[in-house]
């Protein structure tokens, strides 16, 4: 078990660039997910820990030793596939064997290893059938057996139960974690669904367009996200966005229909700023709605209701903009009808219209 | 109704293929000259077939084309797999090269490819008869097409030439149909290159490199031009096939009934192949309803 | 077995593995047509010289001139030939004209090509789109017919051209040459024409055509790729047959194909391999510029034709 560290690698395919110079560390023992849009990266960067991509520069650690143009099949690694990649003509034992055969074990031992790992796993009835003749969740474990039963150094896993039903995702994402802490391996893990990301994630790695955004555990980056990317990517549904005039001499935010007092911690915040500007972020859990008015209140007018259960989620329009935020599944509410907005001071954000960057990201450190 | 677009192409084929192997067969059973019409034919049975099956050339041409068979096939496998890895394995500007490389002996008609290789292995100034002395490795050029074991060998030579990298093409589709994630997950799982070849790449590539191999078989029983073009069945009657002598005593001696006794056993031959080849990819002929 | 994913850095060593195999291959399937090729360039006689030229040092296309007839192969060295060859047949053409062939084959290949593609495309549409009874059946009695022998049915075939009176014709060739090259071209217009989508077709029904029509107006404009290496492979396959060729012509000059002349060239002139190799690289030259060009084609049809059938 050890710690991987990745050194300002970059990979440049003819006319993309698909990692831009990317360093990070995944700590030993620790899960820590690569997530992001379609196609920004991750599975190279994973495939290129893999040895399956060599990185145009940089380096990479496992453990102390730089393995960089060392072969995959001498970096002591398991990967899970996306597909899965079970071995079609062997049976689920010679699968699971696989691994320990390649790397000449002794028969018994392979014996001894591959049924106590079909043991874990709930699959010692399964041993002697073809890939072909399980289902997709069966499948999902012979692939997890057959990464697990060598104990590698590290777990490297590209999307692996995107392939399943909805609920046998939440159920396999549950065992994943609780046997990734058994085991006590480094596993990176990539995926683009956010949710899944914020469950399984001892920290987490935002990647878009082949960069790092940023690094960090789900709740931290949730809290506190450094940039508008990570803000809209993070937390579901996403943060609302709205285009603001800062005025220092009203002390207010000038919204397209209000106009938003602020507090002496955000008057603190933007001391030098000039007027101009600023892009405010609200989480729509953090918005509440009231159907009277009062002081320093944004109105607004009700556009859809989608009743979930629980509660409502409601997407309201300000002027031109729409922004979404939940109410009491028990709310009454009609459509068209007149509501008032209020942003809790200290769950709003505010973000440079050039770098996109938060303001406070420092200040919430 | 829909019937009436596949008629013309099925009459065509009853004509000009079923239809003649049911008078093929009948001319086996007679003896029967070309320039005789059938005023002068004679039926005697099976008596062709016993004729044919007692001669010493008959039985010579049955153990050439068998041994053919088995030697073209094996090193067409082995060369065209070789080339098909190495295809595979480069880098992709130089594979585009080598696939272009693998299709021009295909290309190339049989009887041509034939002469082609009477040069090449010509006894006086043939590049390989040159080559060999060159090297010192025999004091003079051996006589690749007049001596009866190099001549066997020589046409073997040539058609391993002729087809070998038309199985290369086959074996390359069916390696590139092989998952590159199956590739990726046997590398990631510590297997090296050999490993991965005997355990993953080679068992996933045993439906491909049957199927080819009954296929390639299924041609190399009826070869015909390589011998006719190369040593016109010499020395003496060597390197005749049953095809090259259903065809002497067809056109050479015009005796039809001993030559279609002949056709009918190479027919026989194919056909034993042709039903296992076809129960194996016959799955493949679905088409909607 | 790298299945190229790692094009990153490349060792040096991997680089020139890589290119000696490269080298390798197509020292062998290039190599014996390289030797063709050059000594279709070199001056008559010195063929023989021992050493061999790898390349001639003074090439000439005196080989070419000769077999095309521009000049006369010289009358002194005809008869010299002619007492070497003592009692084999000799016909005494002053004249080579290789170009008769090959407007021949031209003639028999296109005309295959095209009679193939007529009978095959309908076949084929009628396979991949239409519904009748007996559709399977249908289908592997032509399939099947791709993988008889030709010596099987080459004597009747003989028979009947005799009494149809078109031995020494090139129609002796075509019409058997159609029948031997729609089970391949059926097949691959069938797998081509099954992938077309099926909206405009079901426009056109909508519209009240008729399947002939929809075969005309829709199928065959949508599937000019599909005939085309449909065509490519009837007729690389019609050049090259020989069996029958040889068979039909009886020896006729005016009526040989490539392959049947090149084999007659090669026993009356038996000592003129300059000659012998010019009319090779005539006559594959082109074939092998055909398959070069349409390579994915080619790849393409073969694999559909033999492993996936
Ligand atoms: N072999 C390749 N050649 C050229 N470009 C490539 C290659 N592989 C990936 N890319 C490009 O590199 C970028 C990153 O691809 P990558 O597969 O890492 O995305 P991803 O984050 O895994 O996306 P997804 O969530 O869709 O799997 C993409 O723009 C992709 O088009
Ligand atoms: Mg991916």
């Amino acid at each position: 078990m050890s710690e991987v560290y990745v050194e300002e690698v970059c990979k440049q395919y003819r006319d993309v660039q698909a990692l831009d110079s990317i360093t990070c560390t995944f700590e030993d023992g620790q899960l820590t997910v690569l997530v992001g849009p379609s196609g920004c990266g991750k599975t190279t960067l994973l495939r290129t820990i893999a040895g399956l991509i060599e990185p145009s520069s940089g380096a990479i650690y496992i453990g102390k030793r730089r393995v960089d143009g060392i072969p995959p099949w001498e970096r002591n690694i398991a990967m899970v596939f996306q597909s899965y990649a079970l071995y079609p003509h062997m049976t689920v034992f010679k699968n699971i064997a696989f691994p320990l055969e390649a790397t000449r074990t002794p028969k018994d031992e392979i014996k001894r290893r591959v049924v106590e790992t079909a043991r874990i796993l709930q699959i010692e009835n399964l041993l002697d059938r073809k890939p072909r003749e399980l289902s997709g969740g069966q499948m999902q474990r012979v692939a997890l057996g057959r990464a697990i039963v060598r104990k590698p150094e590290v777990f490297l896993m590209d999307e692996p139960l995107s392939n399943l039903d909805a609920k046998l995702r939440v159920v396999m994402r549950a065992e994943l974690k609780h046997l990734q802490t058994q085991l006590g391996v480094t596993t990176i893990y990539v995926t683009h669904d956010q949710a899944e990301a914020m469950t399984l994630a001892d920290k987490l790695i935002v990647m878009n367009a082949g960069r790092i955004q940023q690094v960090g555990r789900p709740e931290e980056l949730y809290r506190n996200p450094r940039n508008v990317f990570v803000a809209g990517f993070i937390g579901s549904p996403p943060m609302n966005f709205i285009e603001v005039q800062y005025d220092p001499a009203e002390r207010a935010l000038i919204g397209p229909d209000f106009q938003y007092p602020l507090g002496p911690r955000w008057l603190d915040l933007l001391r030098n700023r000039p007027a101009g500007t600023l892009i405010l972020g609200i989480r729509p859990e953090s918005i509440q709605v009231i159907a009277s008015p009062s002081p320093g209140m944004v109105p607004a007018s009700v556009y859809v209701m989608e009743q979930l259960g629980r509660e409502i989620l409601l997407d309201v329009k300000i002027g031109p903009q729409t922004l979404r935020a939940f109410v009491p599944a028990d709310t009454r509410l009609q459509m068209g009808q007149e509501v008032w907005l209020q942003f809790q001071e200290e769950a709003l954000y505010l973000f440079d219209p050039e770098t996109e960057v938060s303001l406070s990201w420092q200040e919430r450190q | 109704m829909a019937v009436l677009f596949i008629i013309p192409a099925l009459l065509f084929v009853t004509l000009f293929m079923y239809y003649p192997i049911l008078q093929t067969f009948i001319y086996s059973l007679f003896s029967l000259h070309r320039t005789a019409d059938w005023l002068h034919a004679q039926f005697v049975g099976l008596q062709n077939y016993i004729a044919v099956m007692k001669s010493e050339a008959f039985r010579g041409a049955f153990g050439f084309t068998l041994y053919y068979t088995v030697m073209t096939v094996f090193f067409e496998l082995a060369i065209g797999l070789g080339m098909a890895i190495a295809t595979f394995s480069v880098h992709p500007r130089l594979r585009g090269i080598l696939r272009a490389v693998l299709v021009v002996p295909w290309a190339i008609p049989p009887i041509v490819s034939a002469m082609l290789w009477r040069w090449l292995f010509h006894a006086d100034a043939g590049i390989f008869g040159y080559l060999l002395t060159a090297t010192g490795l025999v004091s003079k050029p051996p006589a690749f097409l007049t001596d009866p074991t190099l001549a066997v060998h020589s046409i073997i030579v040539a058609s391993v030439w002729k087809n070998a990298s038309m199985m290369g093409i086959l074996l390359l589709a069916g390696l590139a149909s092989i998952p590159q994630d199956i590739y990726d997950a046997a590398k990631v799982d510590g297997a090296r290159t050999w490993f991965r070849f005997r355990r993953v790449t080679l068992p996933l590539l045993l439906p491909t490199i049957l199927v080819t191999v009954l296929f390639r078989s299924l041609w190399a029983l009826r070869m015909f031009e390589e011998s006719y073009g190369l040593t016109g069945g010499g020395p003496g009657t060597t390197t005749d096939t049953l095809s090259t002598f259903a065809y002497k005593y067809f056109f050479t001696y015009a005796r039809f009934g001993v030559g279609s006794a002949y056709a009918m056993v190479i027919f026989a031959m194919v056909v034993m192949v042709a039903i296992v080849y076809v129960n194996r990819v016959k799955g493949n002929l679905r088409f909607k309803e | 077995m790298n299945g190229e994913l790692s094009n990153g850095r490349r060792s040096l060593k991997r680089w020139l593995l890589e290119g000696l195999v490269t080298l390798a291959i197509i020292g062998f399937c290039l190599g014996p047509l390289y030797w063709i090729f050059a000594t279709s360039f070199k001056p008559m006689g010195t063929e023989y010289v021992i050493p061999p030229e790898f390349w001639p040092s003074k090439p000439t296309l005196q080989a070419y001139a000769v077999i095309l007839g521009i000049q006369a192969p010289g009358a002194e060295r005809a008869s010299q030939e002619g007492a070497l060859k003592g009692t084999t047949e000799i016909k005494a053409s002053p004249h080579l004209n290789f170009l008769v062939p090959v407007r021949n084959s031209l003639i028999v290949s296109t005309s295959v090509s095209a009679g193939a593609l007529l009978l095959a495309s309908l076949a084929a549409y009628a396979i991949s789109r239409l519904r009748f009874r007996w559709k399977i059946q249908s289908l592997m009695v032509l399939w099947v017919a791709g993988l008889l022998p030709a010596v099987i049915v080459i004597a009747p075939t003989f028979v009947l051209m005799r009494s149809l009176n078109l031995l020494r014709t090139l129609l002796a060739m075509i019409l058997p040459n159609i029948a031997y090259n729609i089970p391949l071209t059926t097949w691959l217009l069938a797998v081509y024409f099954a992938q077309l989508p099926w909206e405009l077709e079901d426009a056109a029904k909508m519209d009240g055509y008729r399947p002939l029509q929809i075969y005309r107006k829709v199928i065959l404009p949508l599937s000019t790729p599909g005939l085309f290496s449909a065509g490519i492979f009837a007729f690389l396959g019609s050049w090259g047959e020989f069996m029958l060729a040889s068979a039909v012509t009886m020896g006729v000059a005016e009526v040989q194909t490539v392959p049947v002349a090149i084999l007659n060239l090669s026993f009356e002139y038996r000592y003129q391999w300059t000659w012998i190799s010019a009319a090779i690289c005539l006559s594959v030259g082109l074939m092998v510029l055909i398959a070069l060009v349409f390579q994915r084609w080619v790849i393409q049809g073969l694999t559909a034709g033999s492993v996936k059938y």
